[in-house]
Formats: C-alpha cells, structure tokens, sequence
C-alpha cells in the first residue's frame, strides 16, 4: 500500500472537527472526504473496511446527534488512528495491517453489541437483528458475537456485500435511537465494589449544617496530613520495580483494571521518566499568555522548556512538543505582532498534545499519531507566520529619504571625511617630520 | 445514596466534581492524585479528547480508613464540563452523595458558572435530589490568576451569583497551585461523613 499520508489529511480535519461540534455540516464533511478515497483504495480491503467503520459510526453520529453514544465518538479517531498507521507505516507487512484493522472492527462491533443490548432492555423497540441475518453474512454461529460478523465481512468478495453489511448495522444502530425515550442505561461505571451488595443498605445522605463528626475529621485529617509526603521519584521508581504494574485500560465505556505481569527489574528509561514529569509550570504560563505575551511570560517559556530539556534530556515522547513549543516560543519573541493567536493556539494545542502523552494516553498507541499530528500542525502554523511575514514585507512603504534629509547625511558624510583627512594628513606630516629627523 | 455493608463493615461514598468546561474539576482530582499518590494506591481513570478535556469523567478512589471499624471508600468523580455533554453529566451524578462546584473566578466566565449551576440543580432533580439539601461545597477556583492582570469576580460577587440561596460553605483556591483543592475535599467528605454518622455508631 503505497497510498501517502497526505492525501487522509482532509478526513483527519474532518474526524478531529466532530470532537468539538456536531452539526450536519460537518458530519457532510465527513462523507464528503470519504466517497474520494474510496474510490483510490478501490480493492484494498482493509483500507476500505476502516472507511466503512468511520462511514457508518459518522451517519450514526449525525442522526444521534446528542443521544449518541459516547464511545461512538471515541472510536472514530481510534479508527482513523488505525487507517493512519496502515498507510503510512510501509515496513508493515499486510497480515499485520488486518490484525490492525480487525482489532479496529472488534471495538466498532463491541459497540454495536452494547447499542443492541440497550435497545434489547424493556421499553425499548423491539431489534432488528435478524435484519442483520438476512444480509447472509453474520457468522451462523456467532449471531451476538459482533467480532465474527465484521471478519466474515472482511473476507467477503464483492464490496457490495460489505457495503450492505454495515448499511444494516447503520440502521440496527439509528433504530436504537429511534425508540421511545426510554432512561437510558447508564454506561458501566469503574467502581471499586464490594459495598452494594446483597449485605449492603443505602442511605439516604442530606446536609447537616450544625453538627460536627470529630472521628470523621480526624481521619481526614490523619490522611490528608502533609507530613510523610515524600512524594518522591526515588520511591516511586523502587515501587515500580517490586510491585506488579496495574494499567487501567479504557474501552468503550467498560473500565476494566488489569494485574499485568510483574514489571521488569529494570524498566525503560522512557517509561520512567514519563511518570515523573511534571509540566505544571509550564501549562500556567501557557495558559496566561492567552491573556496577553509579555517579555517576562516568554522569557519564563523559554527558561521551562530549558529546564525540562535538561531534566529529561533523551525523553523521546517530550523532545519534539519541546521543540515545537521553542520554535512558537522564539517567533514570538522576535516577531511579537506576527500570528499571535495563531500562536497562542498552536501553544496550547500542542501543550494539551504533551499533557495528554504524559498523563492520559497509552504512548505506544496513540504517540506515534500525536506527533504527527503535532508536526503536521507545526508545518501549518510555519507556512501561514512566513505567509503573514512576506504580506507584511510587502506592505510596508519604501523608504526613501527626504532631499532635507539627504543633505544632512551629506552633510554628516562630508564632515567625517574632512575629520579624516585632517587626521591623515597629521599621521603624514609627523612622519615626514620623523624621517627628517 | 451512600452505601453502608453492616456485615462487611464499609462504607462507600460518592463525590462528584461539578462545574462549567474549563474550571478545573480535573485539576483538582490530579492534584490530589499525584500529591497523595502513595496514600491512594489506586489508579485514576480518565477519558479524554485528543484536547486533553473530559469526554466520560474521570474517576479516582480513596479508600481513607475507618471510623467506628468501618472501612470508608470515597469514589471521586468529575463531569465533562463542555456544554454538549450534558446526558453524560446527568448519569454521573446518578447515586451522588456529595457535590464540589468548582466554579471559575475569571469574569468572563461569570454566565458560564450560572449556568452551570442552574443546570447542575435541574440534573439532580432528575434525580429526585434537592441542591438544597444535598452535602455541597462550593469552589471559587484560580485565584493564582489574580497575578497576571487577569479580571476575576470578587467573592463577594460569587457569593451573591452562586451561594446566596444555597448557604454552603465556600473555598477560595487554585487547583493547578494546589491552594484549598484539600480543604475543599475534606470539607465535602467530612458533610457527607455527618450525615452517615447515625448509622456508623
């Protein structure tokens, strides 16, 4: 697959713009950059299958609109994320490509089985899976099992089956919205469990503004106590090299919390230092130069991204928000009137990409996008500061001096010149004198 | 509701973090992951967007000790704060307990905090729970802004917009600097504690 990662750029635009508004201009959009591409990767498969998924989970949003599921959302750019790797990546081999795009289509068909249990609870209309049944392509074994309906439909040969497929899956999905307003079922929860129960009794909690439970503050106080904090990395390294790593993994919807093996006695530089940075600081001054660029809120940027540079020097995920971060930084400071809110937002996009890498994401998935992204931006955001800089080059008035000035630098000219003269004309009149003697 | 396991001696508590987008609700609930990190021992969940803001909620239990014998689990949650994810904030605060409005003191965000607040009441009706009678904090948060020239409403003017039917108590904080994000904490467990002492003695 030899397909350029440039040419998905207007879709990436037009998945990144459903995060923030949901209009039916945009969900067009997102068509609109589809139909295209279908038509260029006709006969790849697993291209076409990724199209499909963000196809049709699109029409689901649009006809959802707020109702939609929110993992729905989720999954459109996890989808992509997917689409974009399997392009771009040429050193992949194509059975690791459809590894990619099956897990892709487990997590769509994961969400098509829970959409179907909620319409399935009572108030609900009554589903229409055996719509999906007629398509002739659900597994026959598997009717429930979302992940073997969309392998069998990877492995069918005519598009026009798979495009039936997912055509019924759109509608078993909008169907579900269409019910009666039933209360919807609330997404699965994280809970640390153990007190509902069988043994368990609610209570029903009302304010009590004139009583005091000394026990109860003493525990918080107790617990929240600063002494001890030592909140340090040194015992947060030991901690991670004795104990057994726990991830949460966040999959539509359902938390699930996961003992994984126990870690490596030495784990990699990446990861630790991943946990210990902190870039507190660093979003403040971010934040306030949104209120207006001082000299003093540039030169604090400049001496933080030094600093967690030296702090975490071969930090491969930071390294390049730094960098991005440095170049806006030092515009900014040579340039102050050129693309400031351009760059103001350039800022904390690609701050909010650095928090997001450190804290929230699962770097070996997603980094990789977010820095693409990132430099995708930055290569943007330079085109349009050298676009405005050349436009105001241009419009700038030549200057010329004025006959009254330029009889002054004649004038100032003319007198240096003389000065000089005189002074020559000494340096030779002592030498002569010199040699005479 | 809380829930309480006479057998099993524990207790567990709701709190929802609530207020508008951009207030600092997942702020709070990083400050206090990270500075009692060793204390929690668990880990905090959050969905976000690639923008860094909440998508679901984030999620942090605490489990803080006992009193009486009984083990006190608190759950904290945030809602996404952004306008169009309001079912979503709905269902998190199914089963609250307690509420910590984390409101912006920057004037600008003045319409937003009201509401915010108007909304938060009318999703705990849903609810068939009372603002007026649910444990509730009130937060005015980022203060630290006040040294950049940043315009910030008085608390005066957030008494008199936010708590002047409610009667709560109030904190006056910075969650990114930390200031009061704890007070404010254990003042909503400490109400909420009062209300179950009845059934812990």
């Amino acid at each position: 697959m030899s397909t350029g990662a440039e040419k998905i750029n207007d879709l990436k635009a037009a998945i990144l713009a459903i995060e923030w508004e949901i209009t039916d201009e945009v969900m067009d959009n997102l068509t609109r950059t589809i139909e295209p591409l279908k038509e260029q990767w006709a006969g790849k498969k697993p291209l076409l299958v990724c199209l499909q998924v963000i196809g049709t989970l699109g029409q689901y949003i649009k006809k959802a609109r707020e109702k939609a599921h929110p993992d729905a959302i989720k999954l459109l750019p996890d989808v992509f994320a997917t689409l974009e790797t399997v392009i771009t990546d040429e050193s992949m081999d194509d059975g690791r490509k459809i590894v990619l795009v099956r897990t892709a289509v487990d997590k769509y068909n994961k969400l098509k089985t829970q959409l179907a249990k909620r319409r399935k609870e009572p108030g609900r209309e009554s589903q229409p899976v055996a719509a999906v049944k007629k398509t002739g392509v659900e597994a026959p074994s598997g009717a429930g099992q979302g992940g073997s309906t969309i392998r069998d439909l990877m492995e069918q040969k005519e598009d026009q089956a798979v495009d039936g497929a997912f055509n019924t899956i759109f509608q078993e999905m909008v169907s579900d919205d269409r019910a009666p307003a039933a209360a919807p079922a609330p997404p699965a929860m994280p809970s640390v469990g153990g007190v509902a129960g069988p043994d368990a009794k609610e209570v029903v909690l009302a304010r009590v503004d004139d009583e005091e439970f000394p026990e109860a503050d003493s525990l918080l106080d107790d617990f929240f106590a600063d002494d001890g904090l030592a909140f340090s990395i040194t015992e947060a390294k030991a901690e991670k090299e004795t104990h057994a790593a726990e991830t949460v993994e966040v999959d539509l919807g359902q938390i699930e919390v996961k003992k994984e093996k126990a870690a490596e006695p030495t784990p990699p530089v990446e990861r630790m230092e991943e946990e210990e940075i902190t870039v507190d600081k660093l979003a403040r001054i971010i934040q306030n130069m949104k209120y207006g660029i001082s000299a003093t809120l540039l030169k604090q940027l400049a001496e933080e991204i030094a600093s967690l540079r030296n702090q975490h020097p071969d930090h491969y995920s930071v390294s390049l928000f730094m960098e991005v971060i440095g170049a806006v930084g030092r515009h900014l400071v040579s340039h102050g009137d050129v693309a400031v809110d351009l760059s103001r937002n350039m800022l904390q996009t690609v701050y909010d990409r650095l928090a997001h890498s450190l804290f929230t994401m699962q770097p070996q998935k997603n980094l990789l996008a977010s820095h693409l992204e990132t430099v995708h931006d930055y290569g943007k955001w330079h085109e349009q500061v050298v676009a405005e800089l050349a436009e105001r080059a241009a419009a700038e008035p030549k200057r010329e001096l004025s006959a009254e000035m330029e009889e002054t630098v004649k004038l100032i000219v003319r007198r240096e010149v003389d000065e000089l003269r005189k002074e020559l004309l000494e340096v030779i009149e002592k030498n002569k004198i010199a040699e005479e003697s | 509701m809380g829930f309480i396991n006479v057998k099993k001696k524990e207790v567990q508590i709701k709190i929802v973090y609530y207020g508008p987008g951009r207030g600092g609700k997942t702020t709070n609930l990083d400050y206090i992951n990270k500075k009692y990190k060793q204390r929690i021992k668990t880990e905090m969940v959050s969905i976000k967007t690639h923008g860094d803001r909440t998508l679901f909620f984030d999620f942090l239990p605490v489990d803080i000790g006992k009193i009486h014998g009984f083990d006190i689990k608190i759950q904290l949650y945030t809602v996404p704060g952004q306008v169009k994810y309001n079912a979503t904030r709905k269902l998190v605060l199914k089963g609250v307990d307690g509420i910590v409005f984390v409101a912006d003191l920057q004037k600008e965000r003045r319409d937003s905090n009201l509401k915010s607040l108007e909304q938060m009441k009318e999703n705990l009706l849903s609810h068939n729970k009372d603002a007026f009678k649910i444990p509730l904090v009130l937060q005015y948060n980022k203060i630290d802004l006040q040294n950049q020239g940043i315009p910030l409403l008085t608390v005066e003017e957030m008494e008199q917009d936010l708590n002047q039917e409610l009667r709560v108590p109030y904190f006056v904080g910075s969650a990114l600097a930390g200031d009061n994000v704890v007070e404010t904490l254990k003042k909503i467990i400490s109400m909420t504690l009062i209300s179950f002492r009845k059934e812990l003695q």
